[in-house]
């Protein structure tokens, strides 16, 4: 079953998404390069934009998304450095702020004055402070085994600038030399034990491939390996670690966003440091929702429909379905004069269209 | 009066695209007004991954340099009045950080982060192969190299703050609505920084009396040209007009370095010679009490100085010679040169021992 990379079971991802349409793949510019995106489902009305956890790509999502509500698209995304999307370029480290910029910039993209987040991991804890500066831009938010950005303590928090910056120039300096010479390949099953051991067990052996499809290329040395592609410098991230006072601080502004929190059963990535933040949500916000599914930290891909049986309720509640057409009759069985029924203004050429521009 | 326009890297050509031009940018205020420049320096570029970091290197070129660090918005014109009174046989080289004065900016759609600078000063010190660096720094820089000195105690000689003790606190929900307005904003500078048209351009009276406004009357009038010659450009559409050219996205500095209590830690954690001058008409730029919670930690270290001394914000260059003292003594005893003299006397006692 290891054998064969993705496309097998892309194939049969796909077979599960037939009753709509294809996922379509997107790419919205940004002035360094390009994010490249999947929008699963119904393209007529604004999707919720998903977003990874680090060093994985959009392919985290793939055994939820055949779960979710089907009348509302996703707009699953590679973050830069991963999946297939652009790199930062030479020299640039990737800081919070660069991913919080491609929010905002697929939002002007689009033109969406609200936008609906799904999020896990490290995006999570970005989901929250754009929650916090950002109330009001945003309409959802769904956050898989995240509450809140994290602490470390000081002596700690020196130590992590220090090993981020020295790591983050070895790894820049591999990233130039990689137009000259391939980063080391593996074979397809050392890569899926790289993943799993470095996930600490996170994503399970048997669906790592979600991951690593898009994370890795073929190696042009040797035939049957293949190296990683993805970003190397990416794990030197520069994460926005908040002091206990300060993420209270930011609780208190998300306080009429609905904010659904699944929390793995088997991991610790909520802990007693999230209680004070998670009592002020509890207080502030009354759309707040906690709820503990069996998992790991990556409870949305090994326990995809324990995560749709709490997820699914709260985007129906929070971003129902439009009523799209007068009658829930089929399209077929109506009067014909009903089906060609058409506004006039729409057809009129004298009727002045005014494009909606986001004004970031 | 020579000067030379020299490259300077450890690797022999910059590979830096873009030639000086010296009818449009200029190195020190005597390329505008036709006089010296207050001492002699070489004008140097070092290459970074995203283009290069121009400096000016004053004093014998064969010996480690001083690095000087200028504050936010500001470039290295800002220790004119500072380097004639250092010791001739010190070697001082004051840059212009990214996005400031003649170094390049960062690439379209790259945030500045001042944790960043952390990763520059690495950059210039792999550069020239130093093993340790000397700072000294005003302002933002010296927040910077008090933030340094604390994560790479192993890698610096000294460091002179100027003005600037520690990262500045601010209430919390102030510093949030700062982060809102600024990711927006900074979006759309990075936009204007891509269409072609020429920003607004002043005559150069204007443009010193701009500069005296955006430091808050910190720079006196006549020396703001110093700081003004290496962050502006002449323009292209009025022959008498110049404009401001450093990257206008770094109005939104991303300053986030950590809490209070990470400061604390941080004074802990610096070992090496420190000395820190305190201008009397300066602000805190936050609660005195943080300040005053870093500053006692500080002070129990014995390597730590402490001069408080009259001026403004920018005293450096104001009145230099009431600071140079306390500075070239500083230099002299923990500098580039006393720091190697101590490192080979360490060597000759092992090898004696042997």
């Amino acid at each position: 079953m290891t054998a064969v990379p993705a496309a097998g079971q892309q194939i049969e991802l796909n077979e599960q998404l037939q009753q709509h349409e294809l996922p379509m793949d997107v790419r919205i510019n940004m002035p360094w390069g390009y994010v490249v995106g999947r929008w699963y489902g119904n393209r007529q009305v604004r999707p919720i934009l998903a977003l990874h956890g680090w060093l994985d790509n959009l392919g985290t999502w793939n055994e939820l998304l055949p779960l979710l509500p089907k009348h509302l698209g996703v707009l699953c995304i590679d973050l830069p450095g991963h999946g297939f999307s652009s790199k930062l370029p030479e020299g640039i480290a990737y800081h919070f702020v660069d991913y919080l910029c491609v929010i905002l910039r697929i939002m002007e993209e689009y033109g969406w004055q609200k936008v609906s987040l799904m999020a896990h991991s490290m995006s999570a804890m970005l989901c929250f402070i754009f929650a916090s500066l950002y109330p009001h831009r945003l309409d959802m938010l769904i956050s898989i085994d995240i509450v809140k950005t994290r602490y470390r303590k000081p002596p700690s928090q020196i130590d992590y600038l220090r090993t981020n910056i020295e790591r983050y120039m070895v790894e820049d300096e591999r990233f130039a030399n990689a137009k000259r010479e391939e980063p080391p390949a593996y074979t397809w099953q050392e890569l899926e034990y790289v993943l799993h051991k470095g996930s600490a067990g996170s994503v399970p052996l048997e669906n790592c491939h979600h991951i690593l499809h898009r994370n890795v290329a073929k190696s042009t040395k040797y035939p049957d390996k293949y190296y990683f592609s993805r970003d190397g410098r990416c794990k030197y991230y520069f994460e926005f670690h908040t002091s206990p006072p300060f993420a209270a601080e930011l609780a208190r502004t998300i306080r009429n966003v609905p904010y659904c929190v699944i929390k793995g059963s088997e991991s610790n990535f909520i802990d007693g440091e999230s209680q004070e933040v998670i009592d002020i949500l509890r207080s502030n916000n009354p759309h707040f929702e906690l709820h503990e599914v069996h998992g790991t930290h990556h409870v949305h891909l090994n326990n995809a429909k324990g995560v749709a049986e709490i997820i699914n309720p709260f985007i129906m509640h929070h971003r129902p379905p439009h009523l799209e057409t007068w009658t829930v009759d089929e399209q077929e069985e109506l009067p014909e004069v009903v089906q060609k029924f058409a506004l006039a203004v729409d057809e009129a050429e004298n009727v002045k269209r005014r494009k909606r521009k986001s004004n970031l | 009066m020579e000067f030379e326009f020299k490259e300077h890297s450890s690797e022999g050509t910059d590979g830096s695209s873009e030639e000086l031009n010296l009818n449009q940018r200029f190195r020190h205020a005597g390329d505008l007004t036709g006089e010296p420049p207050t001492r002699v320096f070489s004008e140097i570029r070092i290459k970074v991954p995203w283009g290069h970091i121009a400096g000016k290197w004053y004093g014998p070129q064969n010996v480690q340099p001083i690095l000087g660090m200028h504050g936010w918005q500001d470039n290295a014109g800002t220790f004119d009045m500072l380097v004639p009174l250092l010791s001739p046989d010190v070697a001082f080289l004051s840059i212009d950080l990214p996005g400031h004065g003649l170094s390049s900016r960062l690439p379209d759609g790259c945030y500045y982060n001042s944790v960043d600078n952390l990763y520059v000063i690495r950059l210039i010190m792999k550069q020239y192969k130093w093993e340790k660096v000397s700072l000294v720094a005003h302002s933002m820089s010296s927040i910077i190299a008090f933030v340094f000195a604390a994560v790479f105690p192993d890698k610096v000689d000294m460091i002179v703050c100027i003005d600037s003790l520690k990262p500045h606190q601010r209430p919390y929900p102030a510093v949030i609505r700062t982060m809102e307005t600024r990711l927006d904003e900074f979006l759309r500078e990075d936009e204007r920084n891509r269409s072609k048209t020429e920003p607004p351009s002043y005559t150069y009276d204007e443009l010193l009396e701009r500069v005296y406004l955006a430091t808050f009357h910190s720079v006196n009038k006549d020396l703001c040209k110093h700081i003004l010659a290496r962050n502006i450009q002449k323009s292209g559409k009025y022959p008498d007009k110049f404009f401001f050219c450093r990257d206008r996205r770094l109005k939104f500095y991303n300053y986030a370095i950590g809490s209070q209590e990470l400061c604390v830690e941080m004074a802990h954690r610096i070992t090496c010679p420190h000395l820190f001058i305190k201008a009397s008409q300066s602000t805190y730029f936050e609660d005195k009490k943080n300040y005053d919670e870093v500053l006692e930690v500080l002070l129990k270290k014995s390597n730590f100085e402490y001069v408080a001394a009259n001026g403004t914000h920018h005293l450096h260059l104001n009145n230099p010679e009431d600071i140079i003292g306390p500075i070239n003594s500083f230099i002299q005893r923990f500098g580039p040169a006393a720091s190697a003299a101590a490192r080979q006397k360490a060597k000759e006692a092992a090898e004696s021992k042997l």
